[in-house]
């Protein structure tokens, strides 16, 4: 009866309304969106950080470990429950706090989803620069835990490079702030080390985050190529003509189909590989690199070069971009998400070696990636119900990581590690790397009590992954 | 006593490696390794290595014998930190200086820690590249002793700080053991992000070895506009609403008369301050924002607008990055304010209005209205008036006079939500503070503490020196 | 990952020794040997299709979209959740449970998601499956159970059931009776579910309108001749309007104005006697057997009446009923009788907003000097994806100002029968509703399907105040001179 005092202790903290314990509801807490699933014991919502820091201490002393969730849209399992945990849910800390017009920030709670941030600042001609794909949907509070990037981190940096402050509670519920209003921090910088510590450090429960004004101009280019090769290439003229633009993203003719099955987004299904170019800044400098980049396109082989200058047209043409992963469930039910990131000019090479490992293991590789930054994201689809897929999938994209590391890149570029990755750390890293970063963890959690069994290969070797789907035997097969 | 450790070092790492004092019996500091000293403490033993094997095992034998290793690169900022524990070993890593991998077309760079930034800038150059890193003396400084002491110029404003460029680091630990951390690719959440960790922690978690940037294509075009205004206040307001500009500068200073005379502007005698506007870019968009920045100071009440082209600029940019540093503008005592960019303007407001008149003249004041950094420098001789004819250079006035102004900017800052680094003061004041002080938390403290404590259990980096002596 | 190392299930209530640390606590994560309950699954034909099913990659993306997960901020309430909980049923790790059914039954079935969705999960059509599921086994909640009874199977299917009850709702409502009835207290006698429903009951004050043998001629040509001129030769087409169940007793001014409307554009506009109710509340609530019964007599009444030739449209003025008379096919597609005409009758219906925006329309000269808001009823701008049209009817009208709302493709909680079977919850989601529509500082609502009127017209009346909402034919009838 123990157990159940537990889940009272929890119920007294936050109300009986604001704990999920029974096993039928846990159901839909023990997936994100990576292929995986864990069953939380509890799932917890708390309203305040108060809440966030008893949960904690009950949590620490109990000997229960914690894992912090935002939306569950992360794709490395960062937030499924470590075994025998529960989850704090942050769905209902969700308030814009404040909005510093003057200097440029604005104090959130995690649960905040990314993009509503970014809407509610352009209010005051501003706008929060990292735009994961998921940003419909992912929570800020993720977002600093997994260091999350998007398209237009190639000119203004991931998260990490936009996070001020940040309230945080400790395994055992001890409050900390890190960071300060202030850009500048003297001090070991503990909030640029939480940022991207994938929940093992604390637990963010305000965060305070730079803003940027928005552009003068922008303008963006649909580069519309015959084959992958040739786009590849154009990534290459554009950075080689000495030009970073705000976005430069790749969708391959696998992905372009698939969007366009579901969405409009304006790609011509014919296409080989489109590339999407995003320019900011001055009017001036936008005419002048448009010019360099429509002529690097051409030179490069573009078929076709579109150019959109209206909101709505922009948003059409990223709406594809953003709904890629998504669209991938219209061509198979499962997919296995390779985070890659290489030298850029290695990528063509590398996307070579992908279509190589697509046949090898006979499994249908899409491409949709931040090409500017060099950060592929192969996407393996297959159906888990068809026997043994799921090992070639995993064996493939194995290989993928492999040659990533090998032409001078790493395994992720993003999406983080978590517990999907893990056991390929060792490509990148020695045991004396790892230990560390184990110190370093043991400075923040000594106790090792938060989200205990990610990111290390060699930590909690109980933890048993389940990965999902596995229906009963039924009509199996792609259903393209 | 001191015979056996250098001896012993030169029979490690080969004599070649390692300043010896000079004679056998070497007894005291020579002349040679004074220039090594940290706040008149002068090491035992100066090791130079010209490889990281030697650094390894360095590290192992100093962790073996319990013996204090400060790295240090080209020294340019060695009066940062307190004073510290113990100096034993300077492990100067300048001959350590290779550019290991330059990849213009994938706008990375991988370099060994010795290497100036003014080297590695012309190198960078010759393949159309540069890293927006800036510090003091950059013919000296060496991108390790950038990221150790976080160094940072006026265009910090638009391009950020080390941590946002540095994409990789290899350090060797207290223990001896290389370790890394990051990588050679511009986007990377592989492993808990300890570039972030490294840079600015003052060499006490580890010697810097190897470090990777991300790099921005060369700049075609800088430029500088420099416009006086009667008064500290005027400069400010017009300041502030220049950064606010889509066409903003990608550095704005305003710097008071005293910092304006170190700084030989002259455009206008009776000055009371100057904006200092700083362009990079593409030549028409540089042409834009410098010719808009230059109506509106003229509108916001600027007696003139001086326009510097190309090379000026460059000089002014590098003049302003040095105030402070360069031989004949080190102050008696320097602070450097960290606040949210509009508290600049009240914590500038409040000095002046203190200080009243006169000696509100007497400090230096240089103040980055858009990221959000004030340097106060008091030099000798101003100070000197200011403690009342006292001859002694640190005579207990002049200290007392400096803990009070330390104390009073750190609880002004506190108030708006800032911090304060003492970069220069006297000995004496130095041994009575911690240059960090208030800076941190107590719970912020005890992480950094312990972090201390896992990676430098002994203590033998750079001991003392850092925030909470660490 | 084998599964022979997937440790024994653990029961989450089980007794665990003080403080356990993580490596002694059993495995609750772990796949279970036992499903978590003793109900049975999913069983039969109408069930939700695995290739739909496992279309979802649990991505996220419709979070938002969720009127009751944006509300209620917990996974179990949004259509990820739900998703994954049918999941687990075809999967055999759980039986339908009222647990389960809790989750299904609060959703709106607003198909928000399904609009968002970038897999292209039919969302719509395996909820509709779900609950299903849930009828078969008796599993139905008991607002649910109880209005399906009453209303949805005794009354709904059959027109002179509910044109008598309206009359007699008339009378009720007119006569004095009901301010009897609420003072006696006799509503305290009633579960609170069915002394809500008394409150919700619409004022019947309109005419009634139904079906009739003559066709309602048109009172114009054609607005602009084909290009080659030939007007004269032009046949003046006939479209079929349907009259529905409650629409033409609630609405029945609305359904007037939707033929004057039609007619002035120079359409025959026949209601054909012998249709009914499309089925779609019957098919929401999961009873497949009624609302194929509903589908087939309106496909046996519309095509005897001449559908399909000679341009004879099918048009409803109903959201909710074109999106379900566009998914007859789907309905109907394992009838061997009816699969085909069901398919022709799906591609013949048009909404009545998106049949006008595609004429050239005879421009409304009659102002109306009015600051109007649109709510996008949810079966019109989700399920049928149709978001201009109304909007560019409203723009025709002289004078007419329209203001958007935020979220306004966000449901009202009217959705059909859920403000009844979930009142709370439709409450809290209407007064979300409510503040964006006062914001917009609008006279008046505009939208195009009778629940959202009805719900809106409510929540509204409520407040304070004799609002009307209208639909968007009510105002384009009202520029033609009425």
């Amino acid at each position: 009866m123990q157990r159940q005092g537990f889940i009272d202790r929890l119920k007294a903290i936050v109300g009986d309304d604001y704990v999920i314990a029974h096993p039928e509801d846990l159901l839909v807490y023990e997936y994100d969106g990576s292929v995986d699933r864990a069953m939380p014991r509890a799932v917890v919502l708390p309203a305040s950080a108060g809440e966030v820091s008893r949960t904690l201490a009950l949590a620490y002393q109990e000997g229960v470990p914690v894992v912090g969730r935002g939306s569950g849209t992360g794709l490395s399992g960062g937030a499924l429950a470590p075994p025998g945990g529960i989850q704090i849910a942050f769905t209902r800390m969700n308030r814009i706090l404040e909005v510093d017009t003057e200097n440029r920030t604005a104090t959130i709670e995690p649960g905040v989803i990314n993009l509503d941030l970014d809407n509610h600042v352009r209010k005051f001609g501003m706008r929060y620069a990292p735009d994961p794909s998921s940003q419909k949907a992912c929570s800020l509070g993720g977002n600093i835990a997994e260091n999350a990037g998007g398209p237009h981190c190639l000119a203004y940096g991931a998260t990490t490079n936009h996070v001020l402050a940040l309230e945080v509670a400790l395994e055992d519920g001890t409050m900390v702030n890190l960071g300060g209003p202030a850009r500048e921090v003297p001090g070991y910088d503990l909030r640029g080390v939480f940022v991207g510590s994938e929940g093992t450090f604390g637990i963010a429960t305000q965060i305070t985050v730079r803003l940027l004004p928005l552009p003068e101009t922008v303008k963006t280019f649909l580069g519309i190529f015959p084959d992958i090769e040739s786009a590849c290439s154009a990534v290459s003229a554009v950075i080689g003509h000495g030009i970073v633009p705000a976005a430069l993203e790749m969708i391959d003719a696998l992905s372009i189909r698939a969007v366009q099955q579901v969405t409009d987004a304006g790609y011509p299904e014919d296409a080989g590989a489109v590339l999407l170019i995003e320019l900011e800044g001055l009017w001036e400098e936008v005419d002048e690199v448009s010019r360099e980049v429509e002529s690097a396109l051409w030179e490069t082989g573009a078929g076709e070069v579109r150019v959109a200058e209206e909101d709505r047209e922009r948003e059409r043409l990223w709406l594809g971009r953003k709904t890629a992963f998504g669209a991938f469930g219209a061509i198979a039910p499962n997919y296995y998400l390779v985070d890659g990131v290489v030298p850029r000019t290695r990528l063509s090479q590398v996307l070579r070696k992908v279509s190589e490992v697509s046949e090898k293991y006979g499994i249908i590789i899409a491409n949709v990636f931040h090409a500017g930054d060099g950060n592929l994201h192969p996407c393996m689809l297959f159906d888990g119900r068809e026997p043994g897929v799921t090992e070639r999938a995993m064996a493939g994209a194995a290989e993928l990581m492999e040659y990533c590391v090998a032409v001078g890149g790493t395994l992720s570029g993003e999406h983080g590690i978590g517990l999907e990755k893990k056991q390929f750390m060792p490509l990148v890293f020695t045991d004396a790397d790892l230990a560390v970063m184990r110190r370093t963890r043991d400075a923040f959690a000594p106790a090792n009590r938060l989200n205990p069994g990610k990111i290390f290969p060699d930590d909690d070797g109980f933890y048993q992954i389940v990965p999902q789907p596995t229906p009963p035997p039924g009509d199996t097969g792609m259903y393209v | 006593m001191t015979e056996p450790i250098a001896q012993q070092l030169a029979d490690l790492l080969g004599r070649d490696t390692v300043l010896m004092p000079d004679g056998a019996g070497g007894a005291a500091n020579t002349p040679e390794l004074e220039k090594y000293a940290v706040d008149g403490l002068a090491p035992q033993v100066v090791v130079q290595p010209t490889d990281r094997e030697s650094i390894a095992r360095l590290m192992q034998w100093a962790a073996a014998r319990q013996v204090a290793v400060l790295p240090r690169g080209g020294g340019v900022l060695s009066a940062l930190g307190n004073r510290p524990a113990q100096v034993d070993v300077a492990l100067d890593l300048s001959r350590y200086n290779r550019v290991l991998d330059y990849q213009p077309a994938d706008l990375t760079v991988t370099v060994e820690p010795g290497v100036t930034l003014q080297t590695l800038s012309r190198e960078l150059a010759r393949g159309g590249k540069f890293v927006p890193l800036e510090s003091p003396l950059s013919h000296r400084a060496t991108l390790g002793g950038i990221l150790a002491a976080n160094a940072s110029g006026p265009l910090r404003h638009a391009y950020g700080l080390a941590r946002d460029w540095l994409i990789g680091i290899s350090v060797v630990g207290a223990d001896g053991v290389e370790t890394k951390a990051g990588g050679k690719v511009v986007k990377n959440v592989t492993g808990y992000d300890l570039n972030k960790l490294y840079t600015g922690s003052l060499g006490t978690l580890g010697v810097i070895v190897e470090a990777s940037f991300k790099l921005a294509p060369l700049m075609d075009e800088w430029a500088a506009l420099a416009a006086p205004f009667p008064s500290m206040d005027a400069a400010i307001a017009a300041g502030r609403s220049l950064i606010a500009q889509v066409y903003a500068p990608q550095g704005l200073q305003v710097v008071n008369r005293p910092a304006a005379r170190r700084l030989n502007l002259t455009a206008d005698s009776a000055a009371g301050a100057y904006v200092l506007a700083l362009f990079a870019g593409r030549p028409r968009a540089v042409g834009r924002r410098r010719e808009e920045s230059a109506r509106l100071l003229g509108q916001s009440g600027a007696t003139a607008v001086e326009s510097l082209d190309g090379a000026a600029g460059q000089a002014l940019l590098r003049q302003v990055t040095d105030l402070g540093w360069s031989d004949d503008t080190i102050p008696a005592l320097g602070m450097r304010v960290n606040l949210p960019p509009t508290a600049v303007g009240q914590l500038v407001a409040a000095i002046v209005g203190e200080s009243a008149g006169e000696s509100g003249a007497e400090l230096g004041l240089v103040a980055d209205l858009g990221f959000g950094v004030a340097h106060l420098l008091r030099w000798p001789e101003t100070f000197d008036q200011a403690a009342a004819g006292n001859e002694e250079p640190a005579g207990d006035a002049v200290i007392a006079g400096s803990l009070s102004e330390i104390e009073r900017m750190q609880a002004l800052a506190r108030s708006m939500g800032g911090t304060v680094v003492v970069e220069h003061c006297a000995p004496a004041v130095k041994a009575r503070i911690d240059v960090w002080g208030g800076a941190a938390t107590e719970a912020e403290l005890e992480i950094m503490r312990r972090i201390k404590q896992n990676f430098d259990p002994l203590g033998l980096l750079n001991p003392g020196r850092f925030m909470g002596r660490l | 990952m084998a599964d022979s190392e997937i440790r024994a299930p653990a029961q989450l209530d089980a007794g665990g020794g003080a403080a356990p640390t993580p490596a002694d606590v059993p495995l609750p994560w772990a796949e279970p040997a036992e499903p978590l309950n003793r109900e049975p699954g999913f069983r039969g034909v109408d069930v939700p299709a695995e290739a739909d099913l496992y279309r979802c990659v649990h991505c996220g993306l419709c979070l938002s979209s969720c009127p009751t997960y944006s509300t209620l901020r917990v996974e179990t309430e949004s259509p990820r959740g739900r998703i994954a909980l049918m999941k687990a049923v075809h999967e055999g790790r759980a039986g339908i449970s009222s647990r389960i059914v809790s989750h299904w039954e609060m959703c709106l079935q607003c198909r928000a998601c399904e609009a968002v969705c970038p897999s292209g999960v039919p969302y719509g059509r395996i909820m509709e499956y779900s609950r299903a599921q849930v009828l078969a086994q008796g599993k139905q909640g008991g607002n649910l159970k109880r209005i399906d009874r009453l209303f949805l199977r005794a009354a709904l299917p059959h027109p002179r059931r509910l044109r008598f009850g309206a009359h007699l709702l008339r009378l009720y409502q007119k006569s004095g009776l009901r301010r009897l009835v609420r003072a006696s207290g006799l509503l305290k006698l009633l579960p609170a579910s069915l002394a809500g429903m008394e409150a919700q009951l619409p004022e019947l004050t309109g005419p009634f309108f139904g079906p009739r043998r003559p066709v309602y001629p048109a009172q114009n040509p054609p607005a602009s001749p084909p290009a080659d001129g030939a007007t004269a030769n032009r046949p003046t087409p006939t479209v079929g309007l349907l009259s529905g169940c409650v629409m033409p007793l609630m609405q029945g001014a609305t359904m007037h104005a939707a033929v004057r409307v039609l007619t002035r554009n120079g359409c025959n506009v026949a209601v054909p006697p012998g249709q009914g109710c499309c089925g779609a509340l019957n098919l929401h609530a999961g009873d497949l057997e009624t609302a194929r019964r509903l589908a087939r007599r309106n496909i046996d009444t519309f095509l005897a009446a001449g559908a399909g030739k000679d341009g004879f449209k099918i048009i409803t003025a109903s959201a909710g009923c074109g999106s379900n008379m566009k998914e007859y096919g789907e309905l109907l597609k394992n009838d061997p009788e009816y699969a085909e005409p069901a398919r022709r009758f799906s591609a013949l219906t048009v909404d009545i907003t998106e049949f006008l925006a595609a004429l050239p329309l005879t421009p409304p000269t009659g102002r109306v000097p009015r600051r109007v808001t649109y709510q996008d009823p949810c079966h019109l701008a989700h399920a049928q994806r149709i978001t201009q049209p109304p909007r560019a009817l409203l723009q025709s009208i002289p004078g007419l100002e329209l203001v958007e709302m935020e979220a306004s493709t966000m449901c009202c909680g009217g959705a059909g029968i859920y403000a009844m079977t979930q009142p709370e919850l439709a409450g809290q989601i209407l007064a979300a509703k409510l503040e964006n529509i006062n914001n917009t500082g609008a006279a008046q609502v505009v939208t195009a399907n009778p629940g959202c009127m009805l719900q809106i017209e409510q929540g509204l009346n409520a407040a304070g105040g004799r609002h009307q909402v209208k639909h968007v034919v009510d105002l384009l009838d009202e520029a033609y001179g009425g």
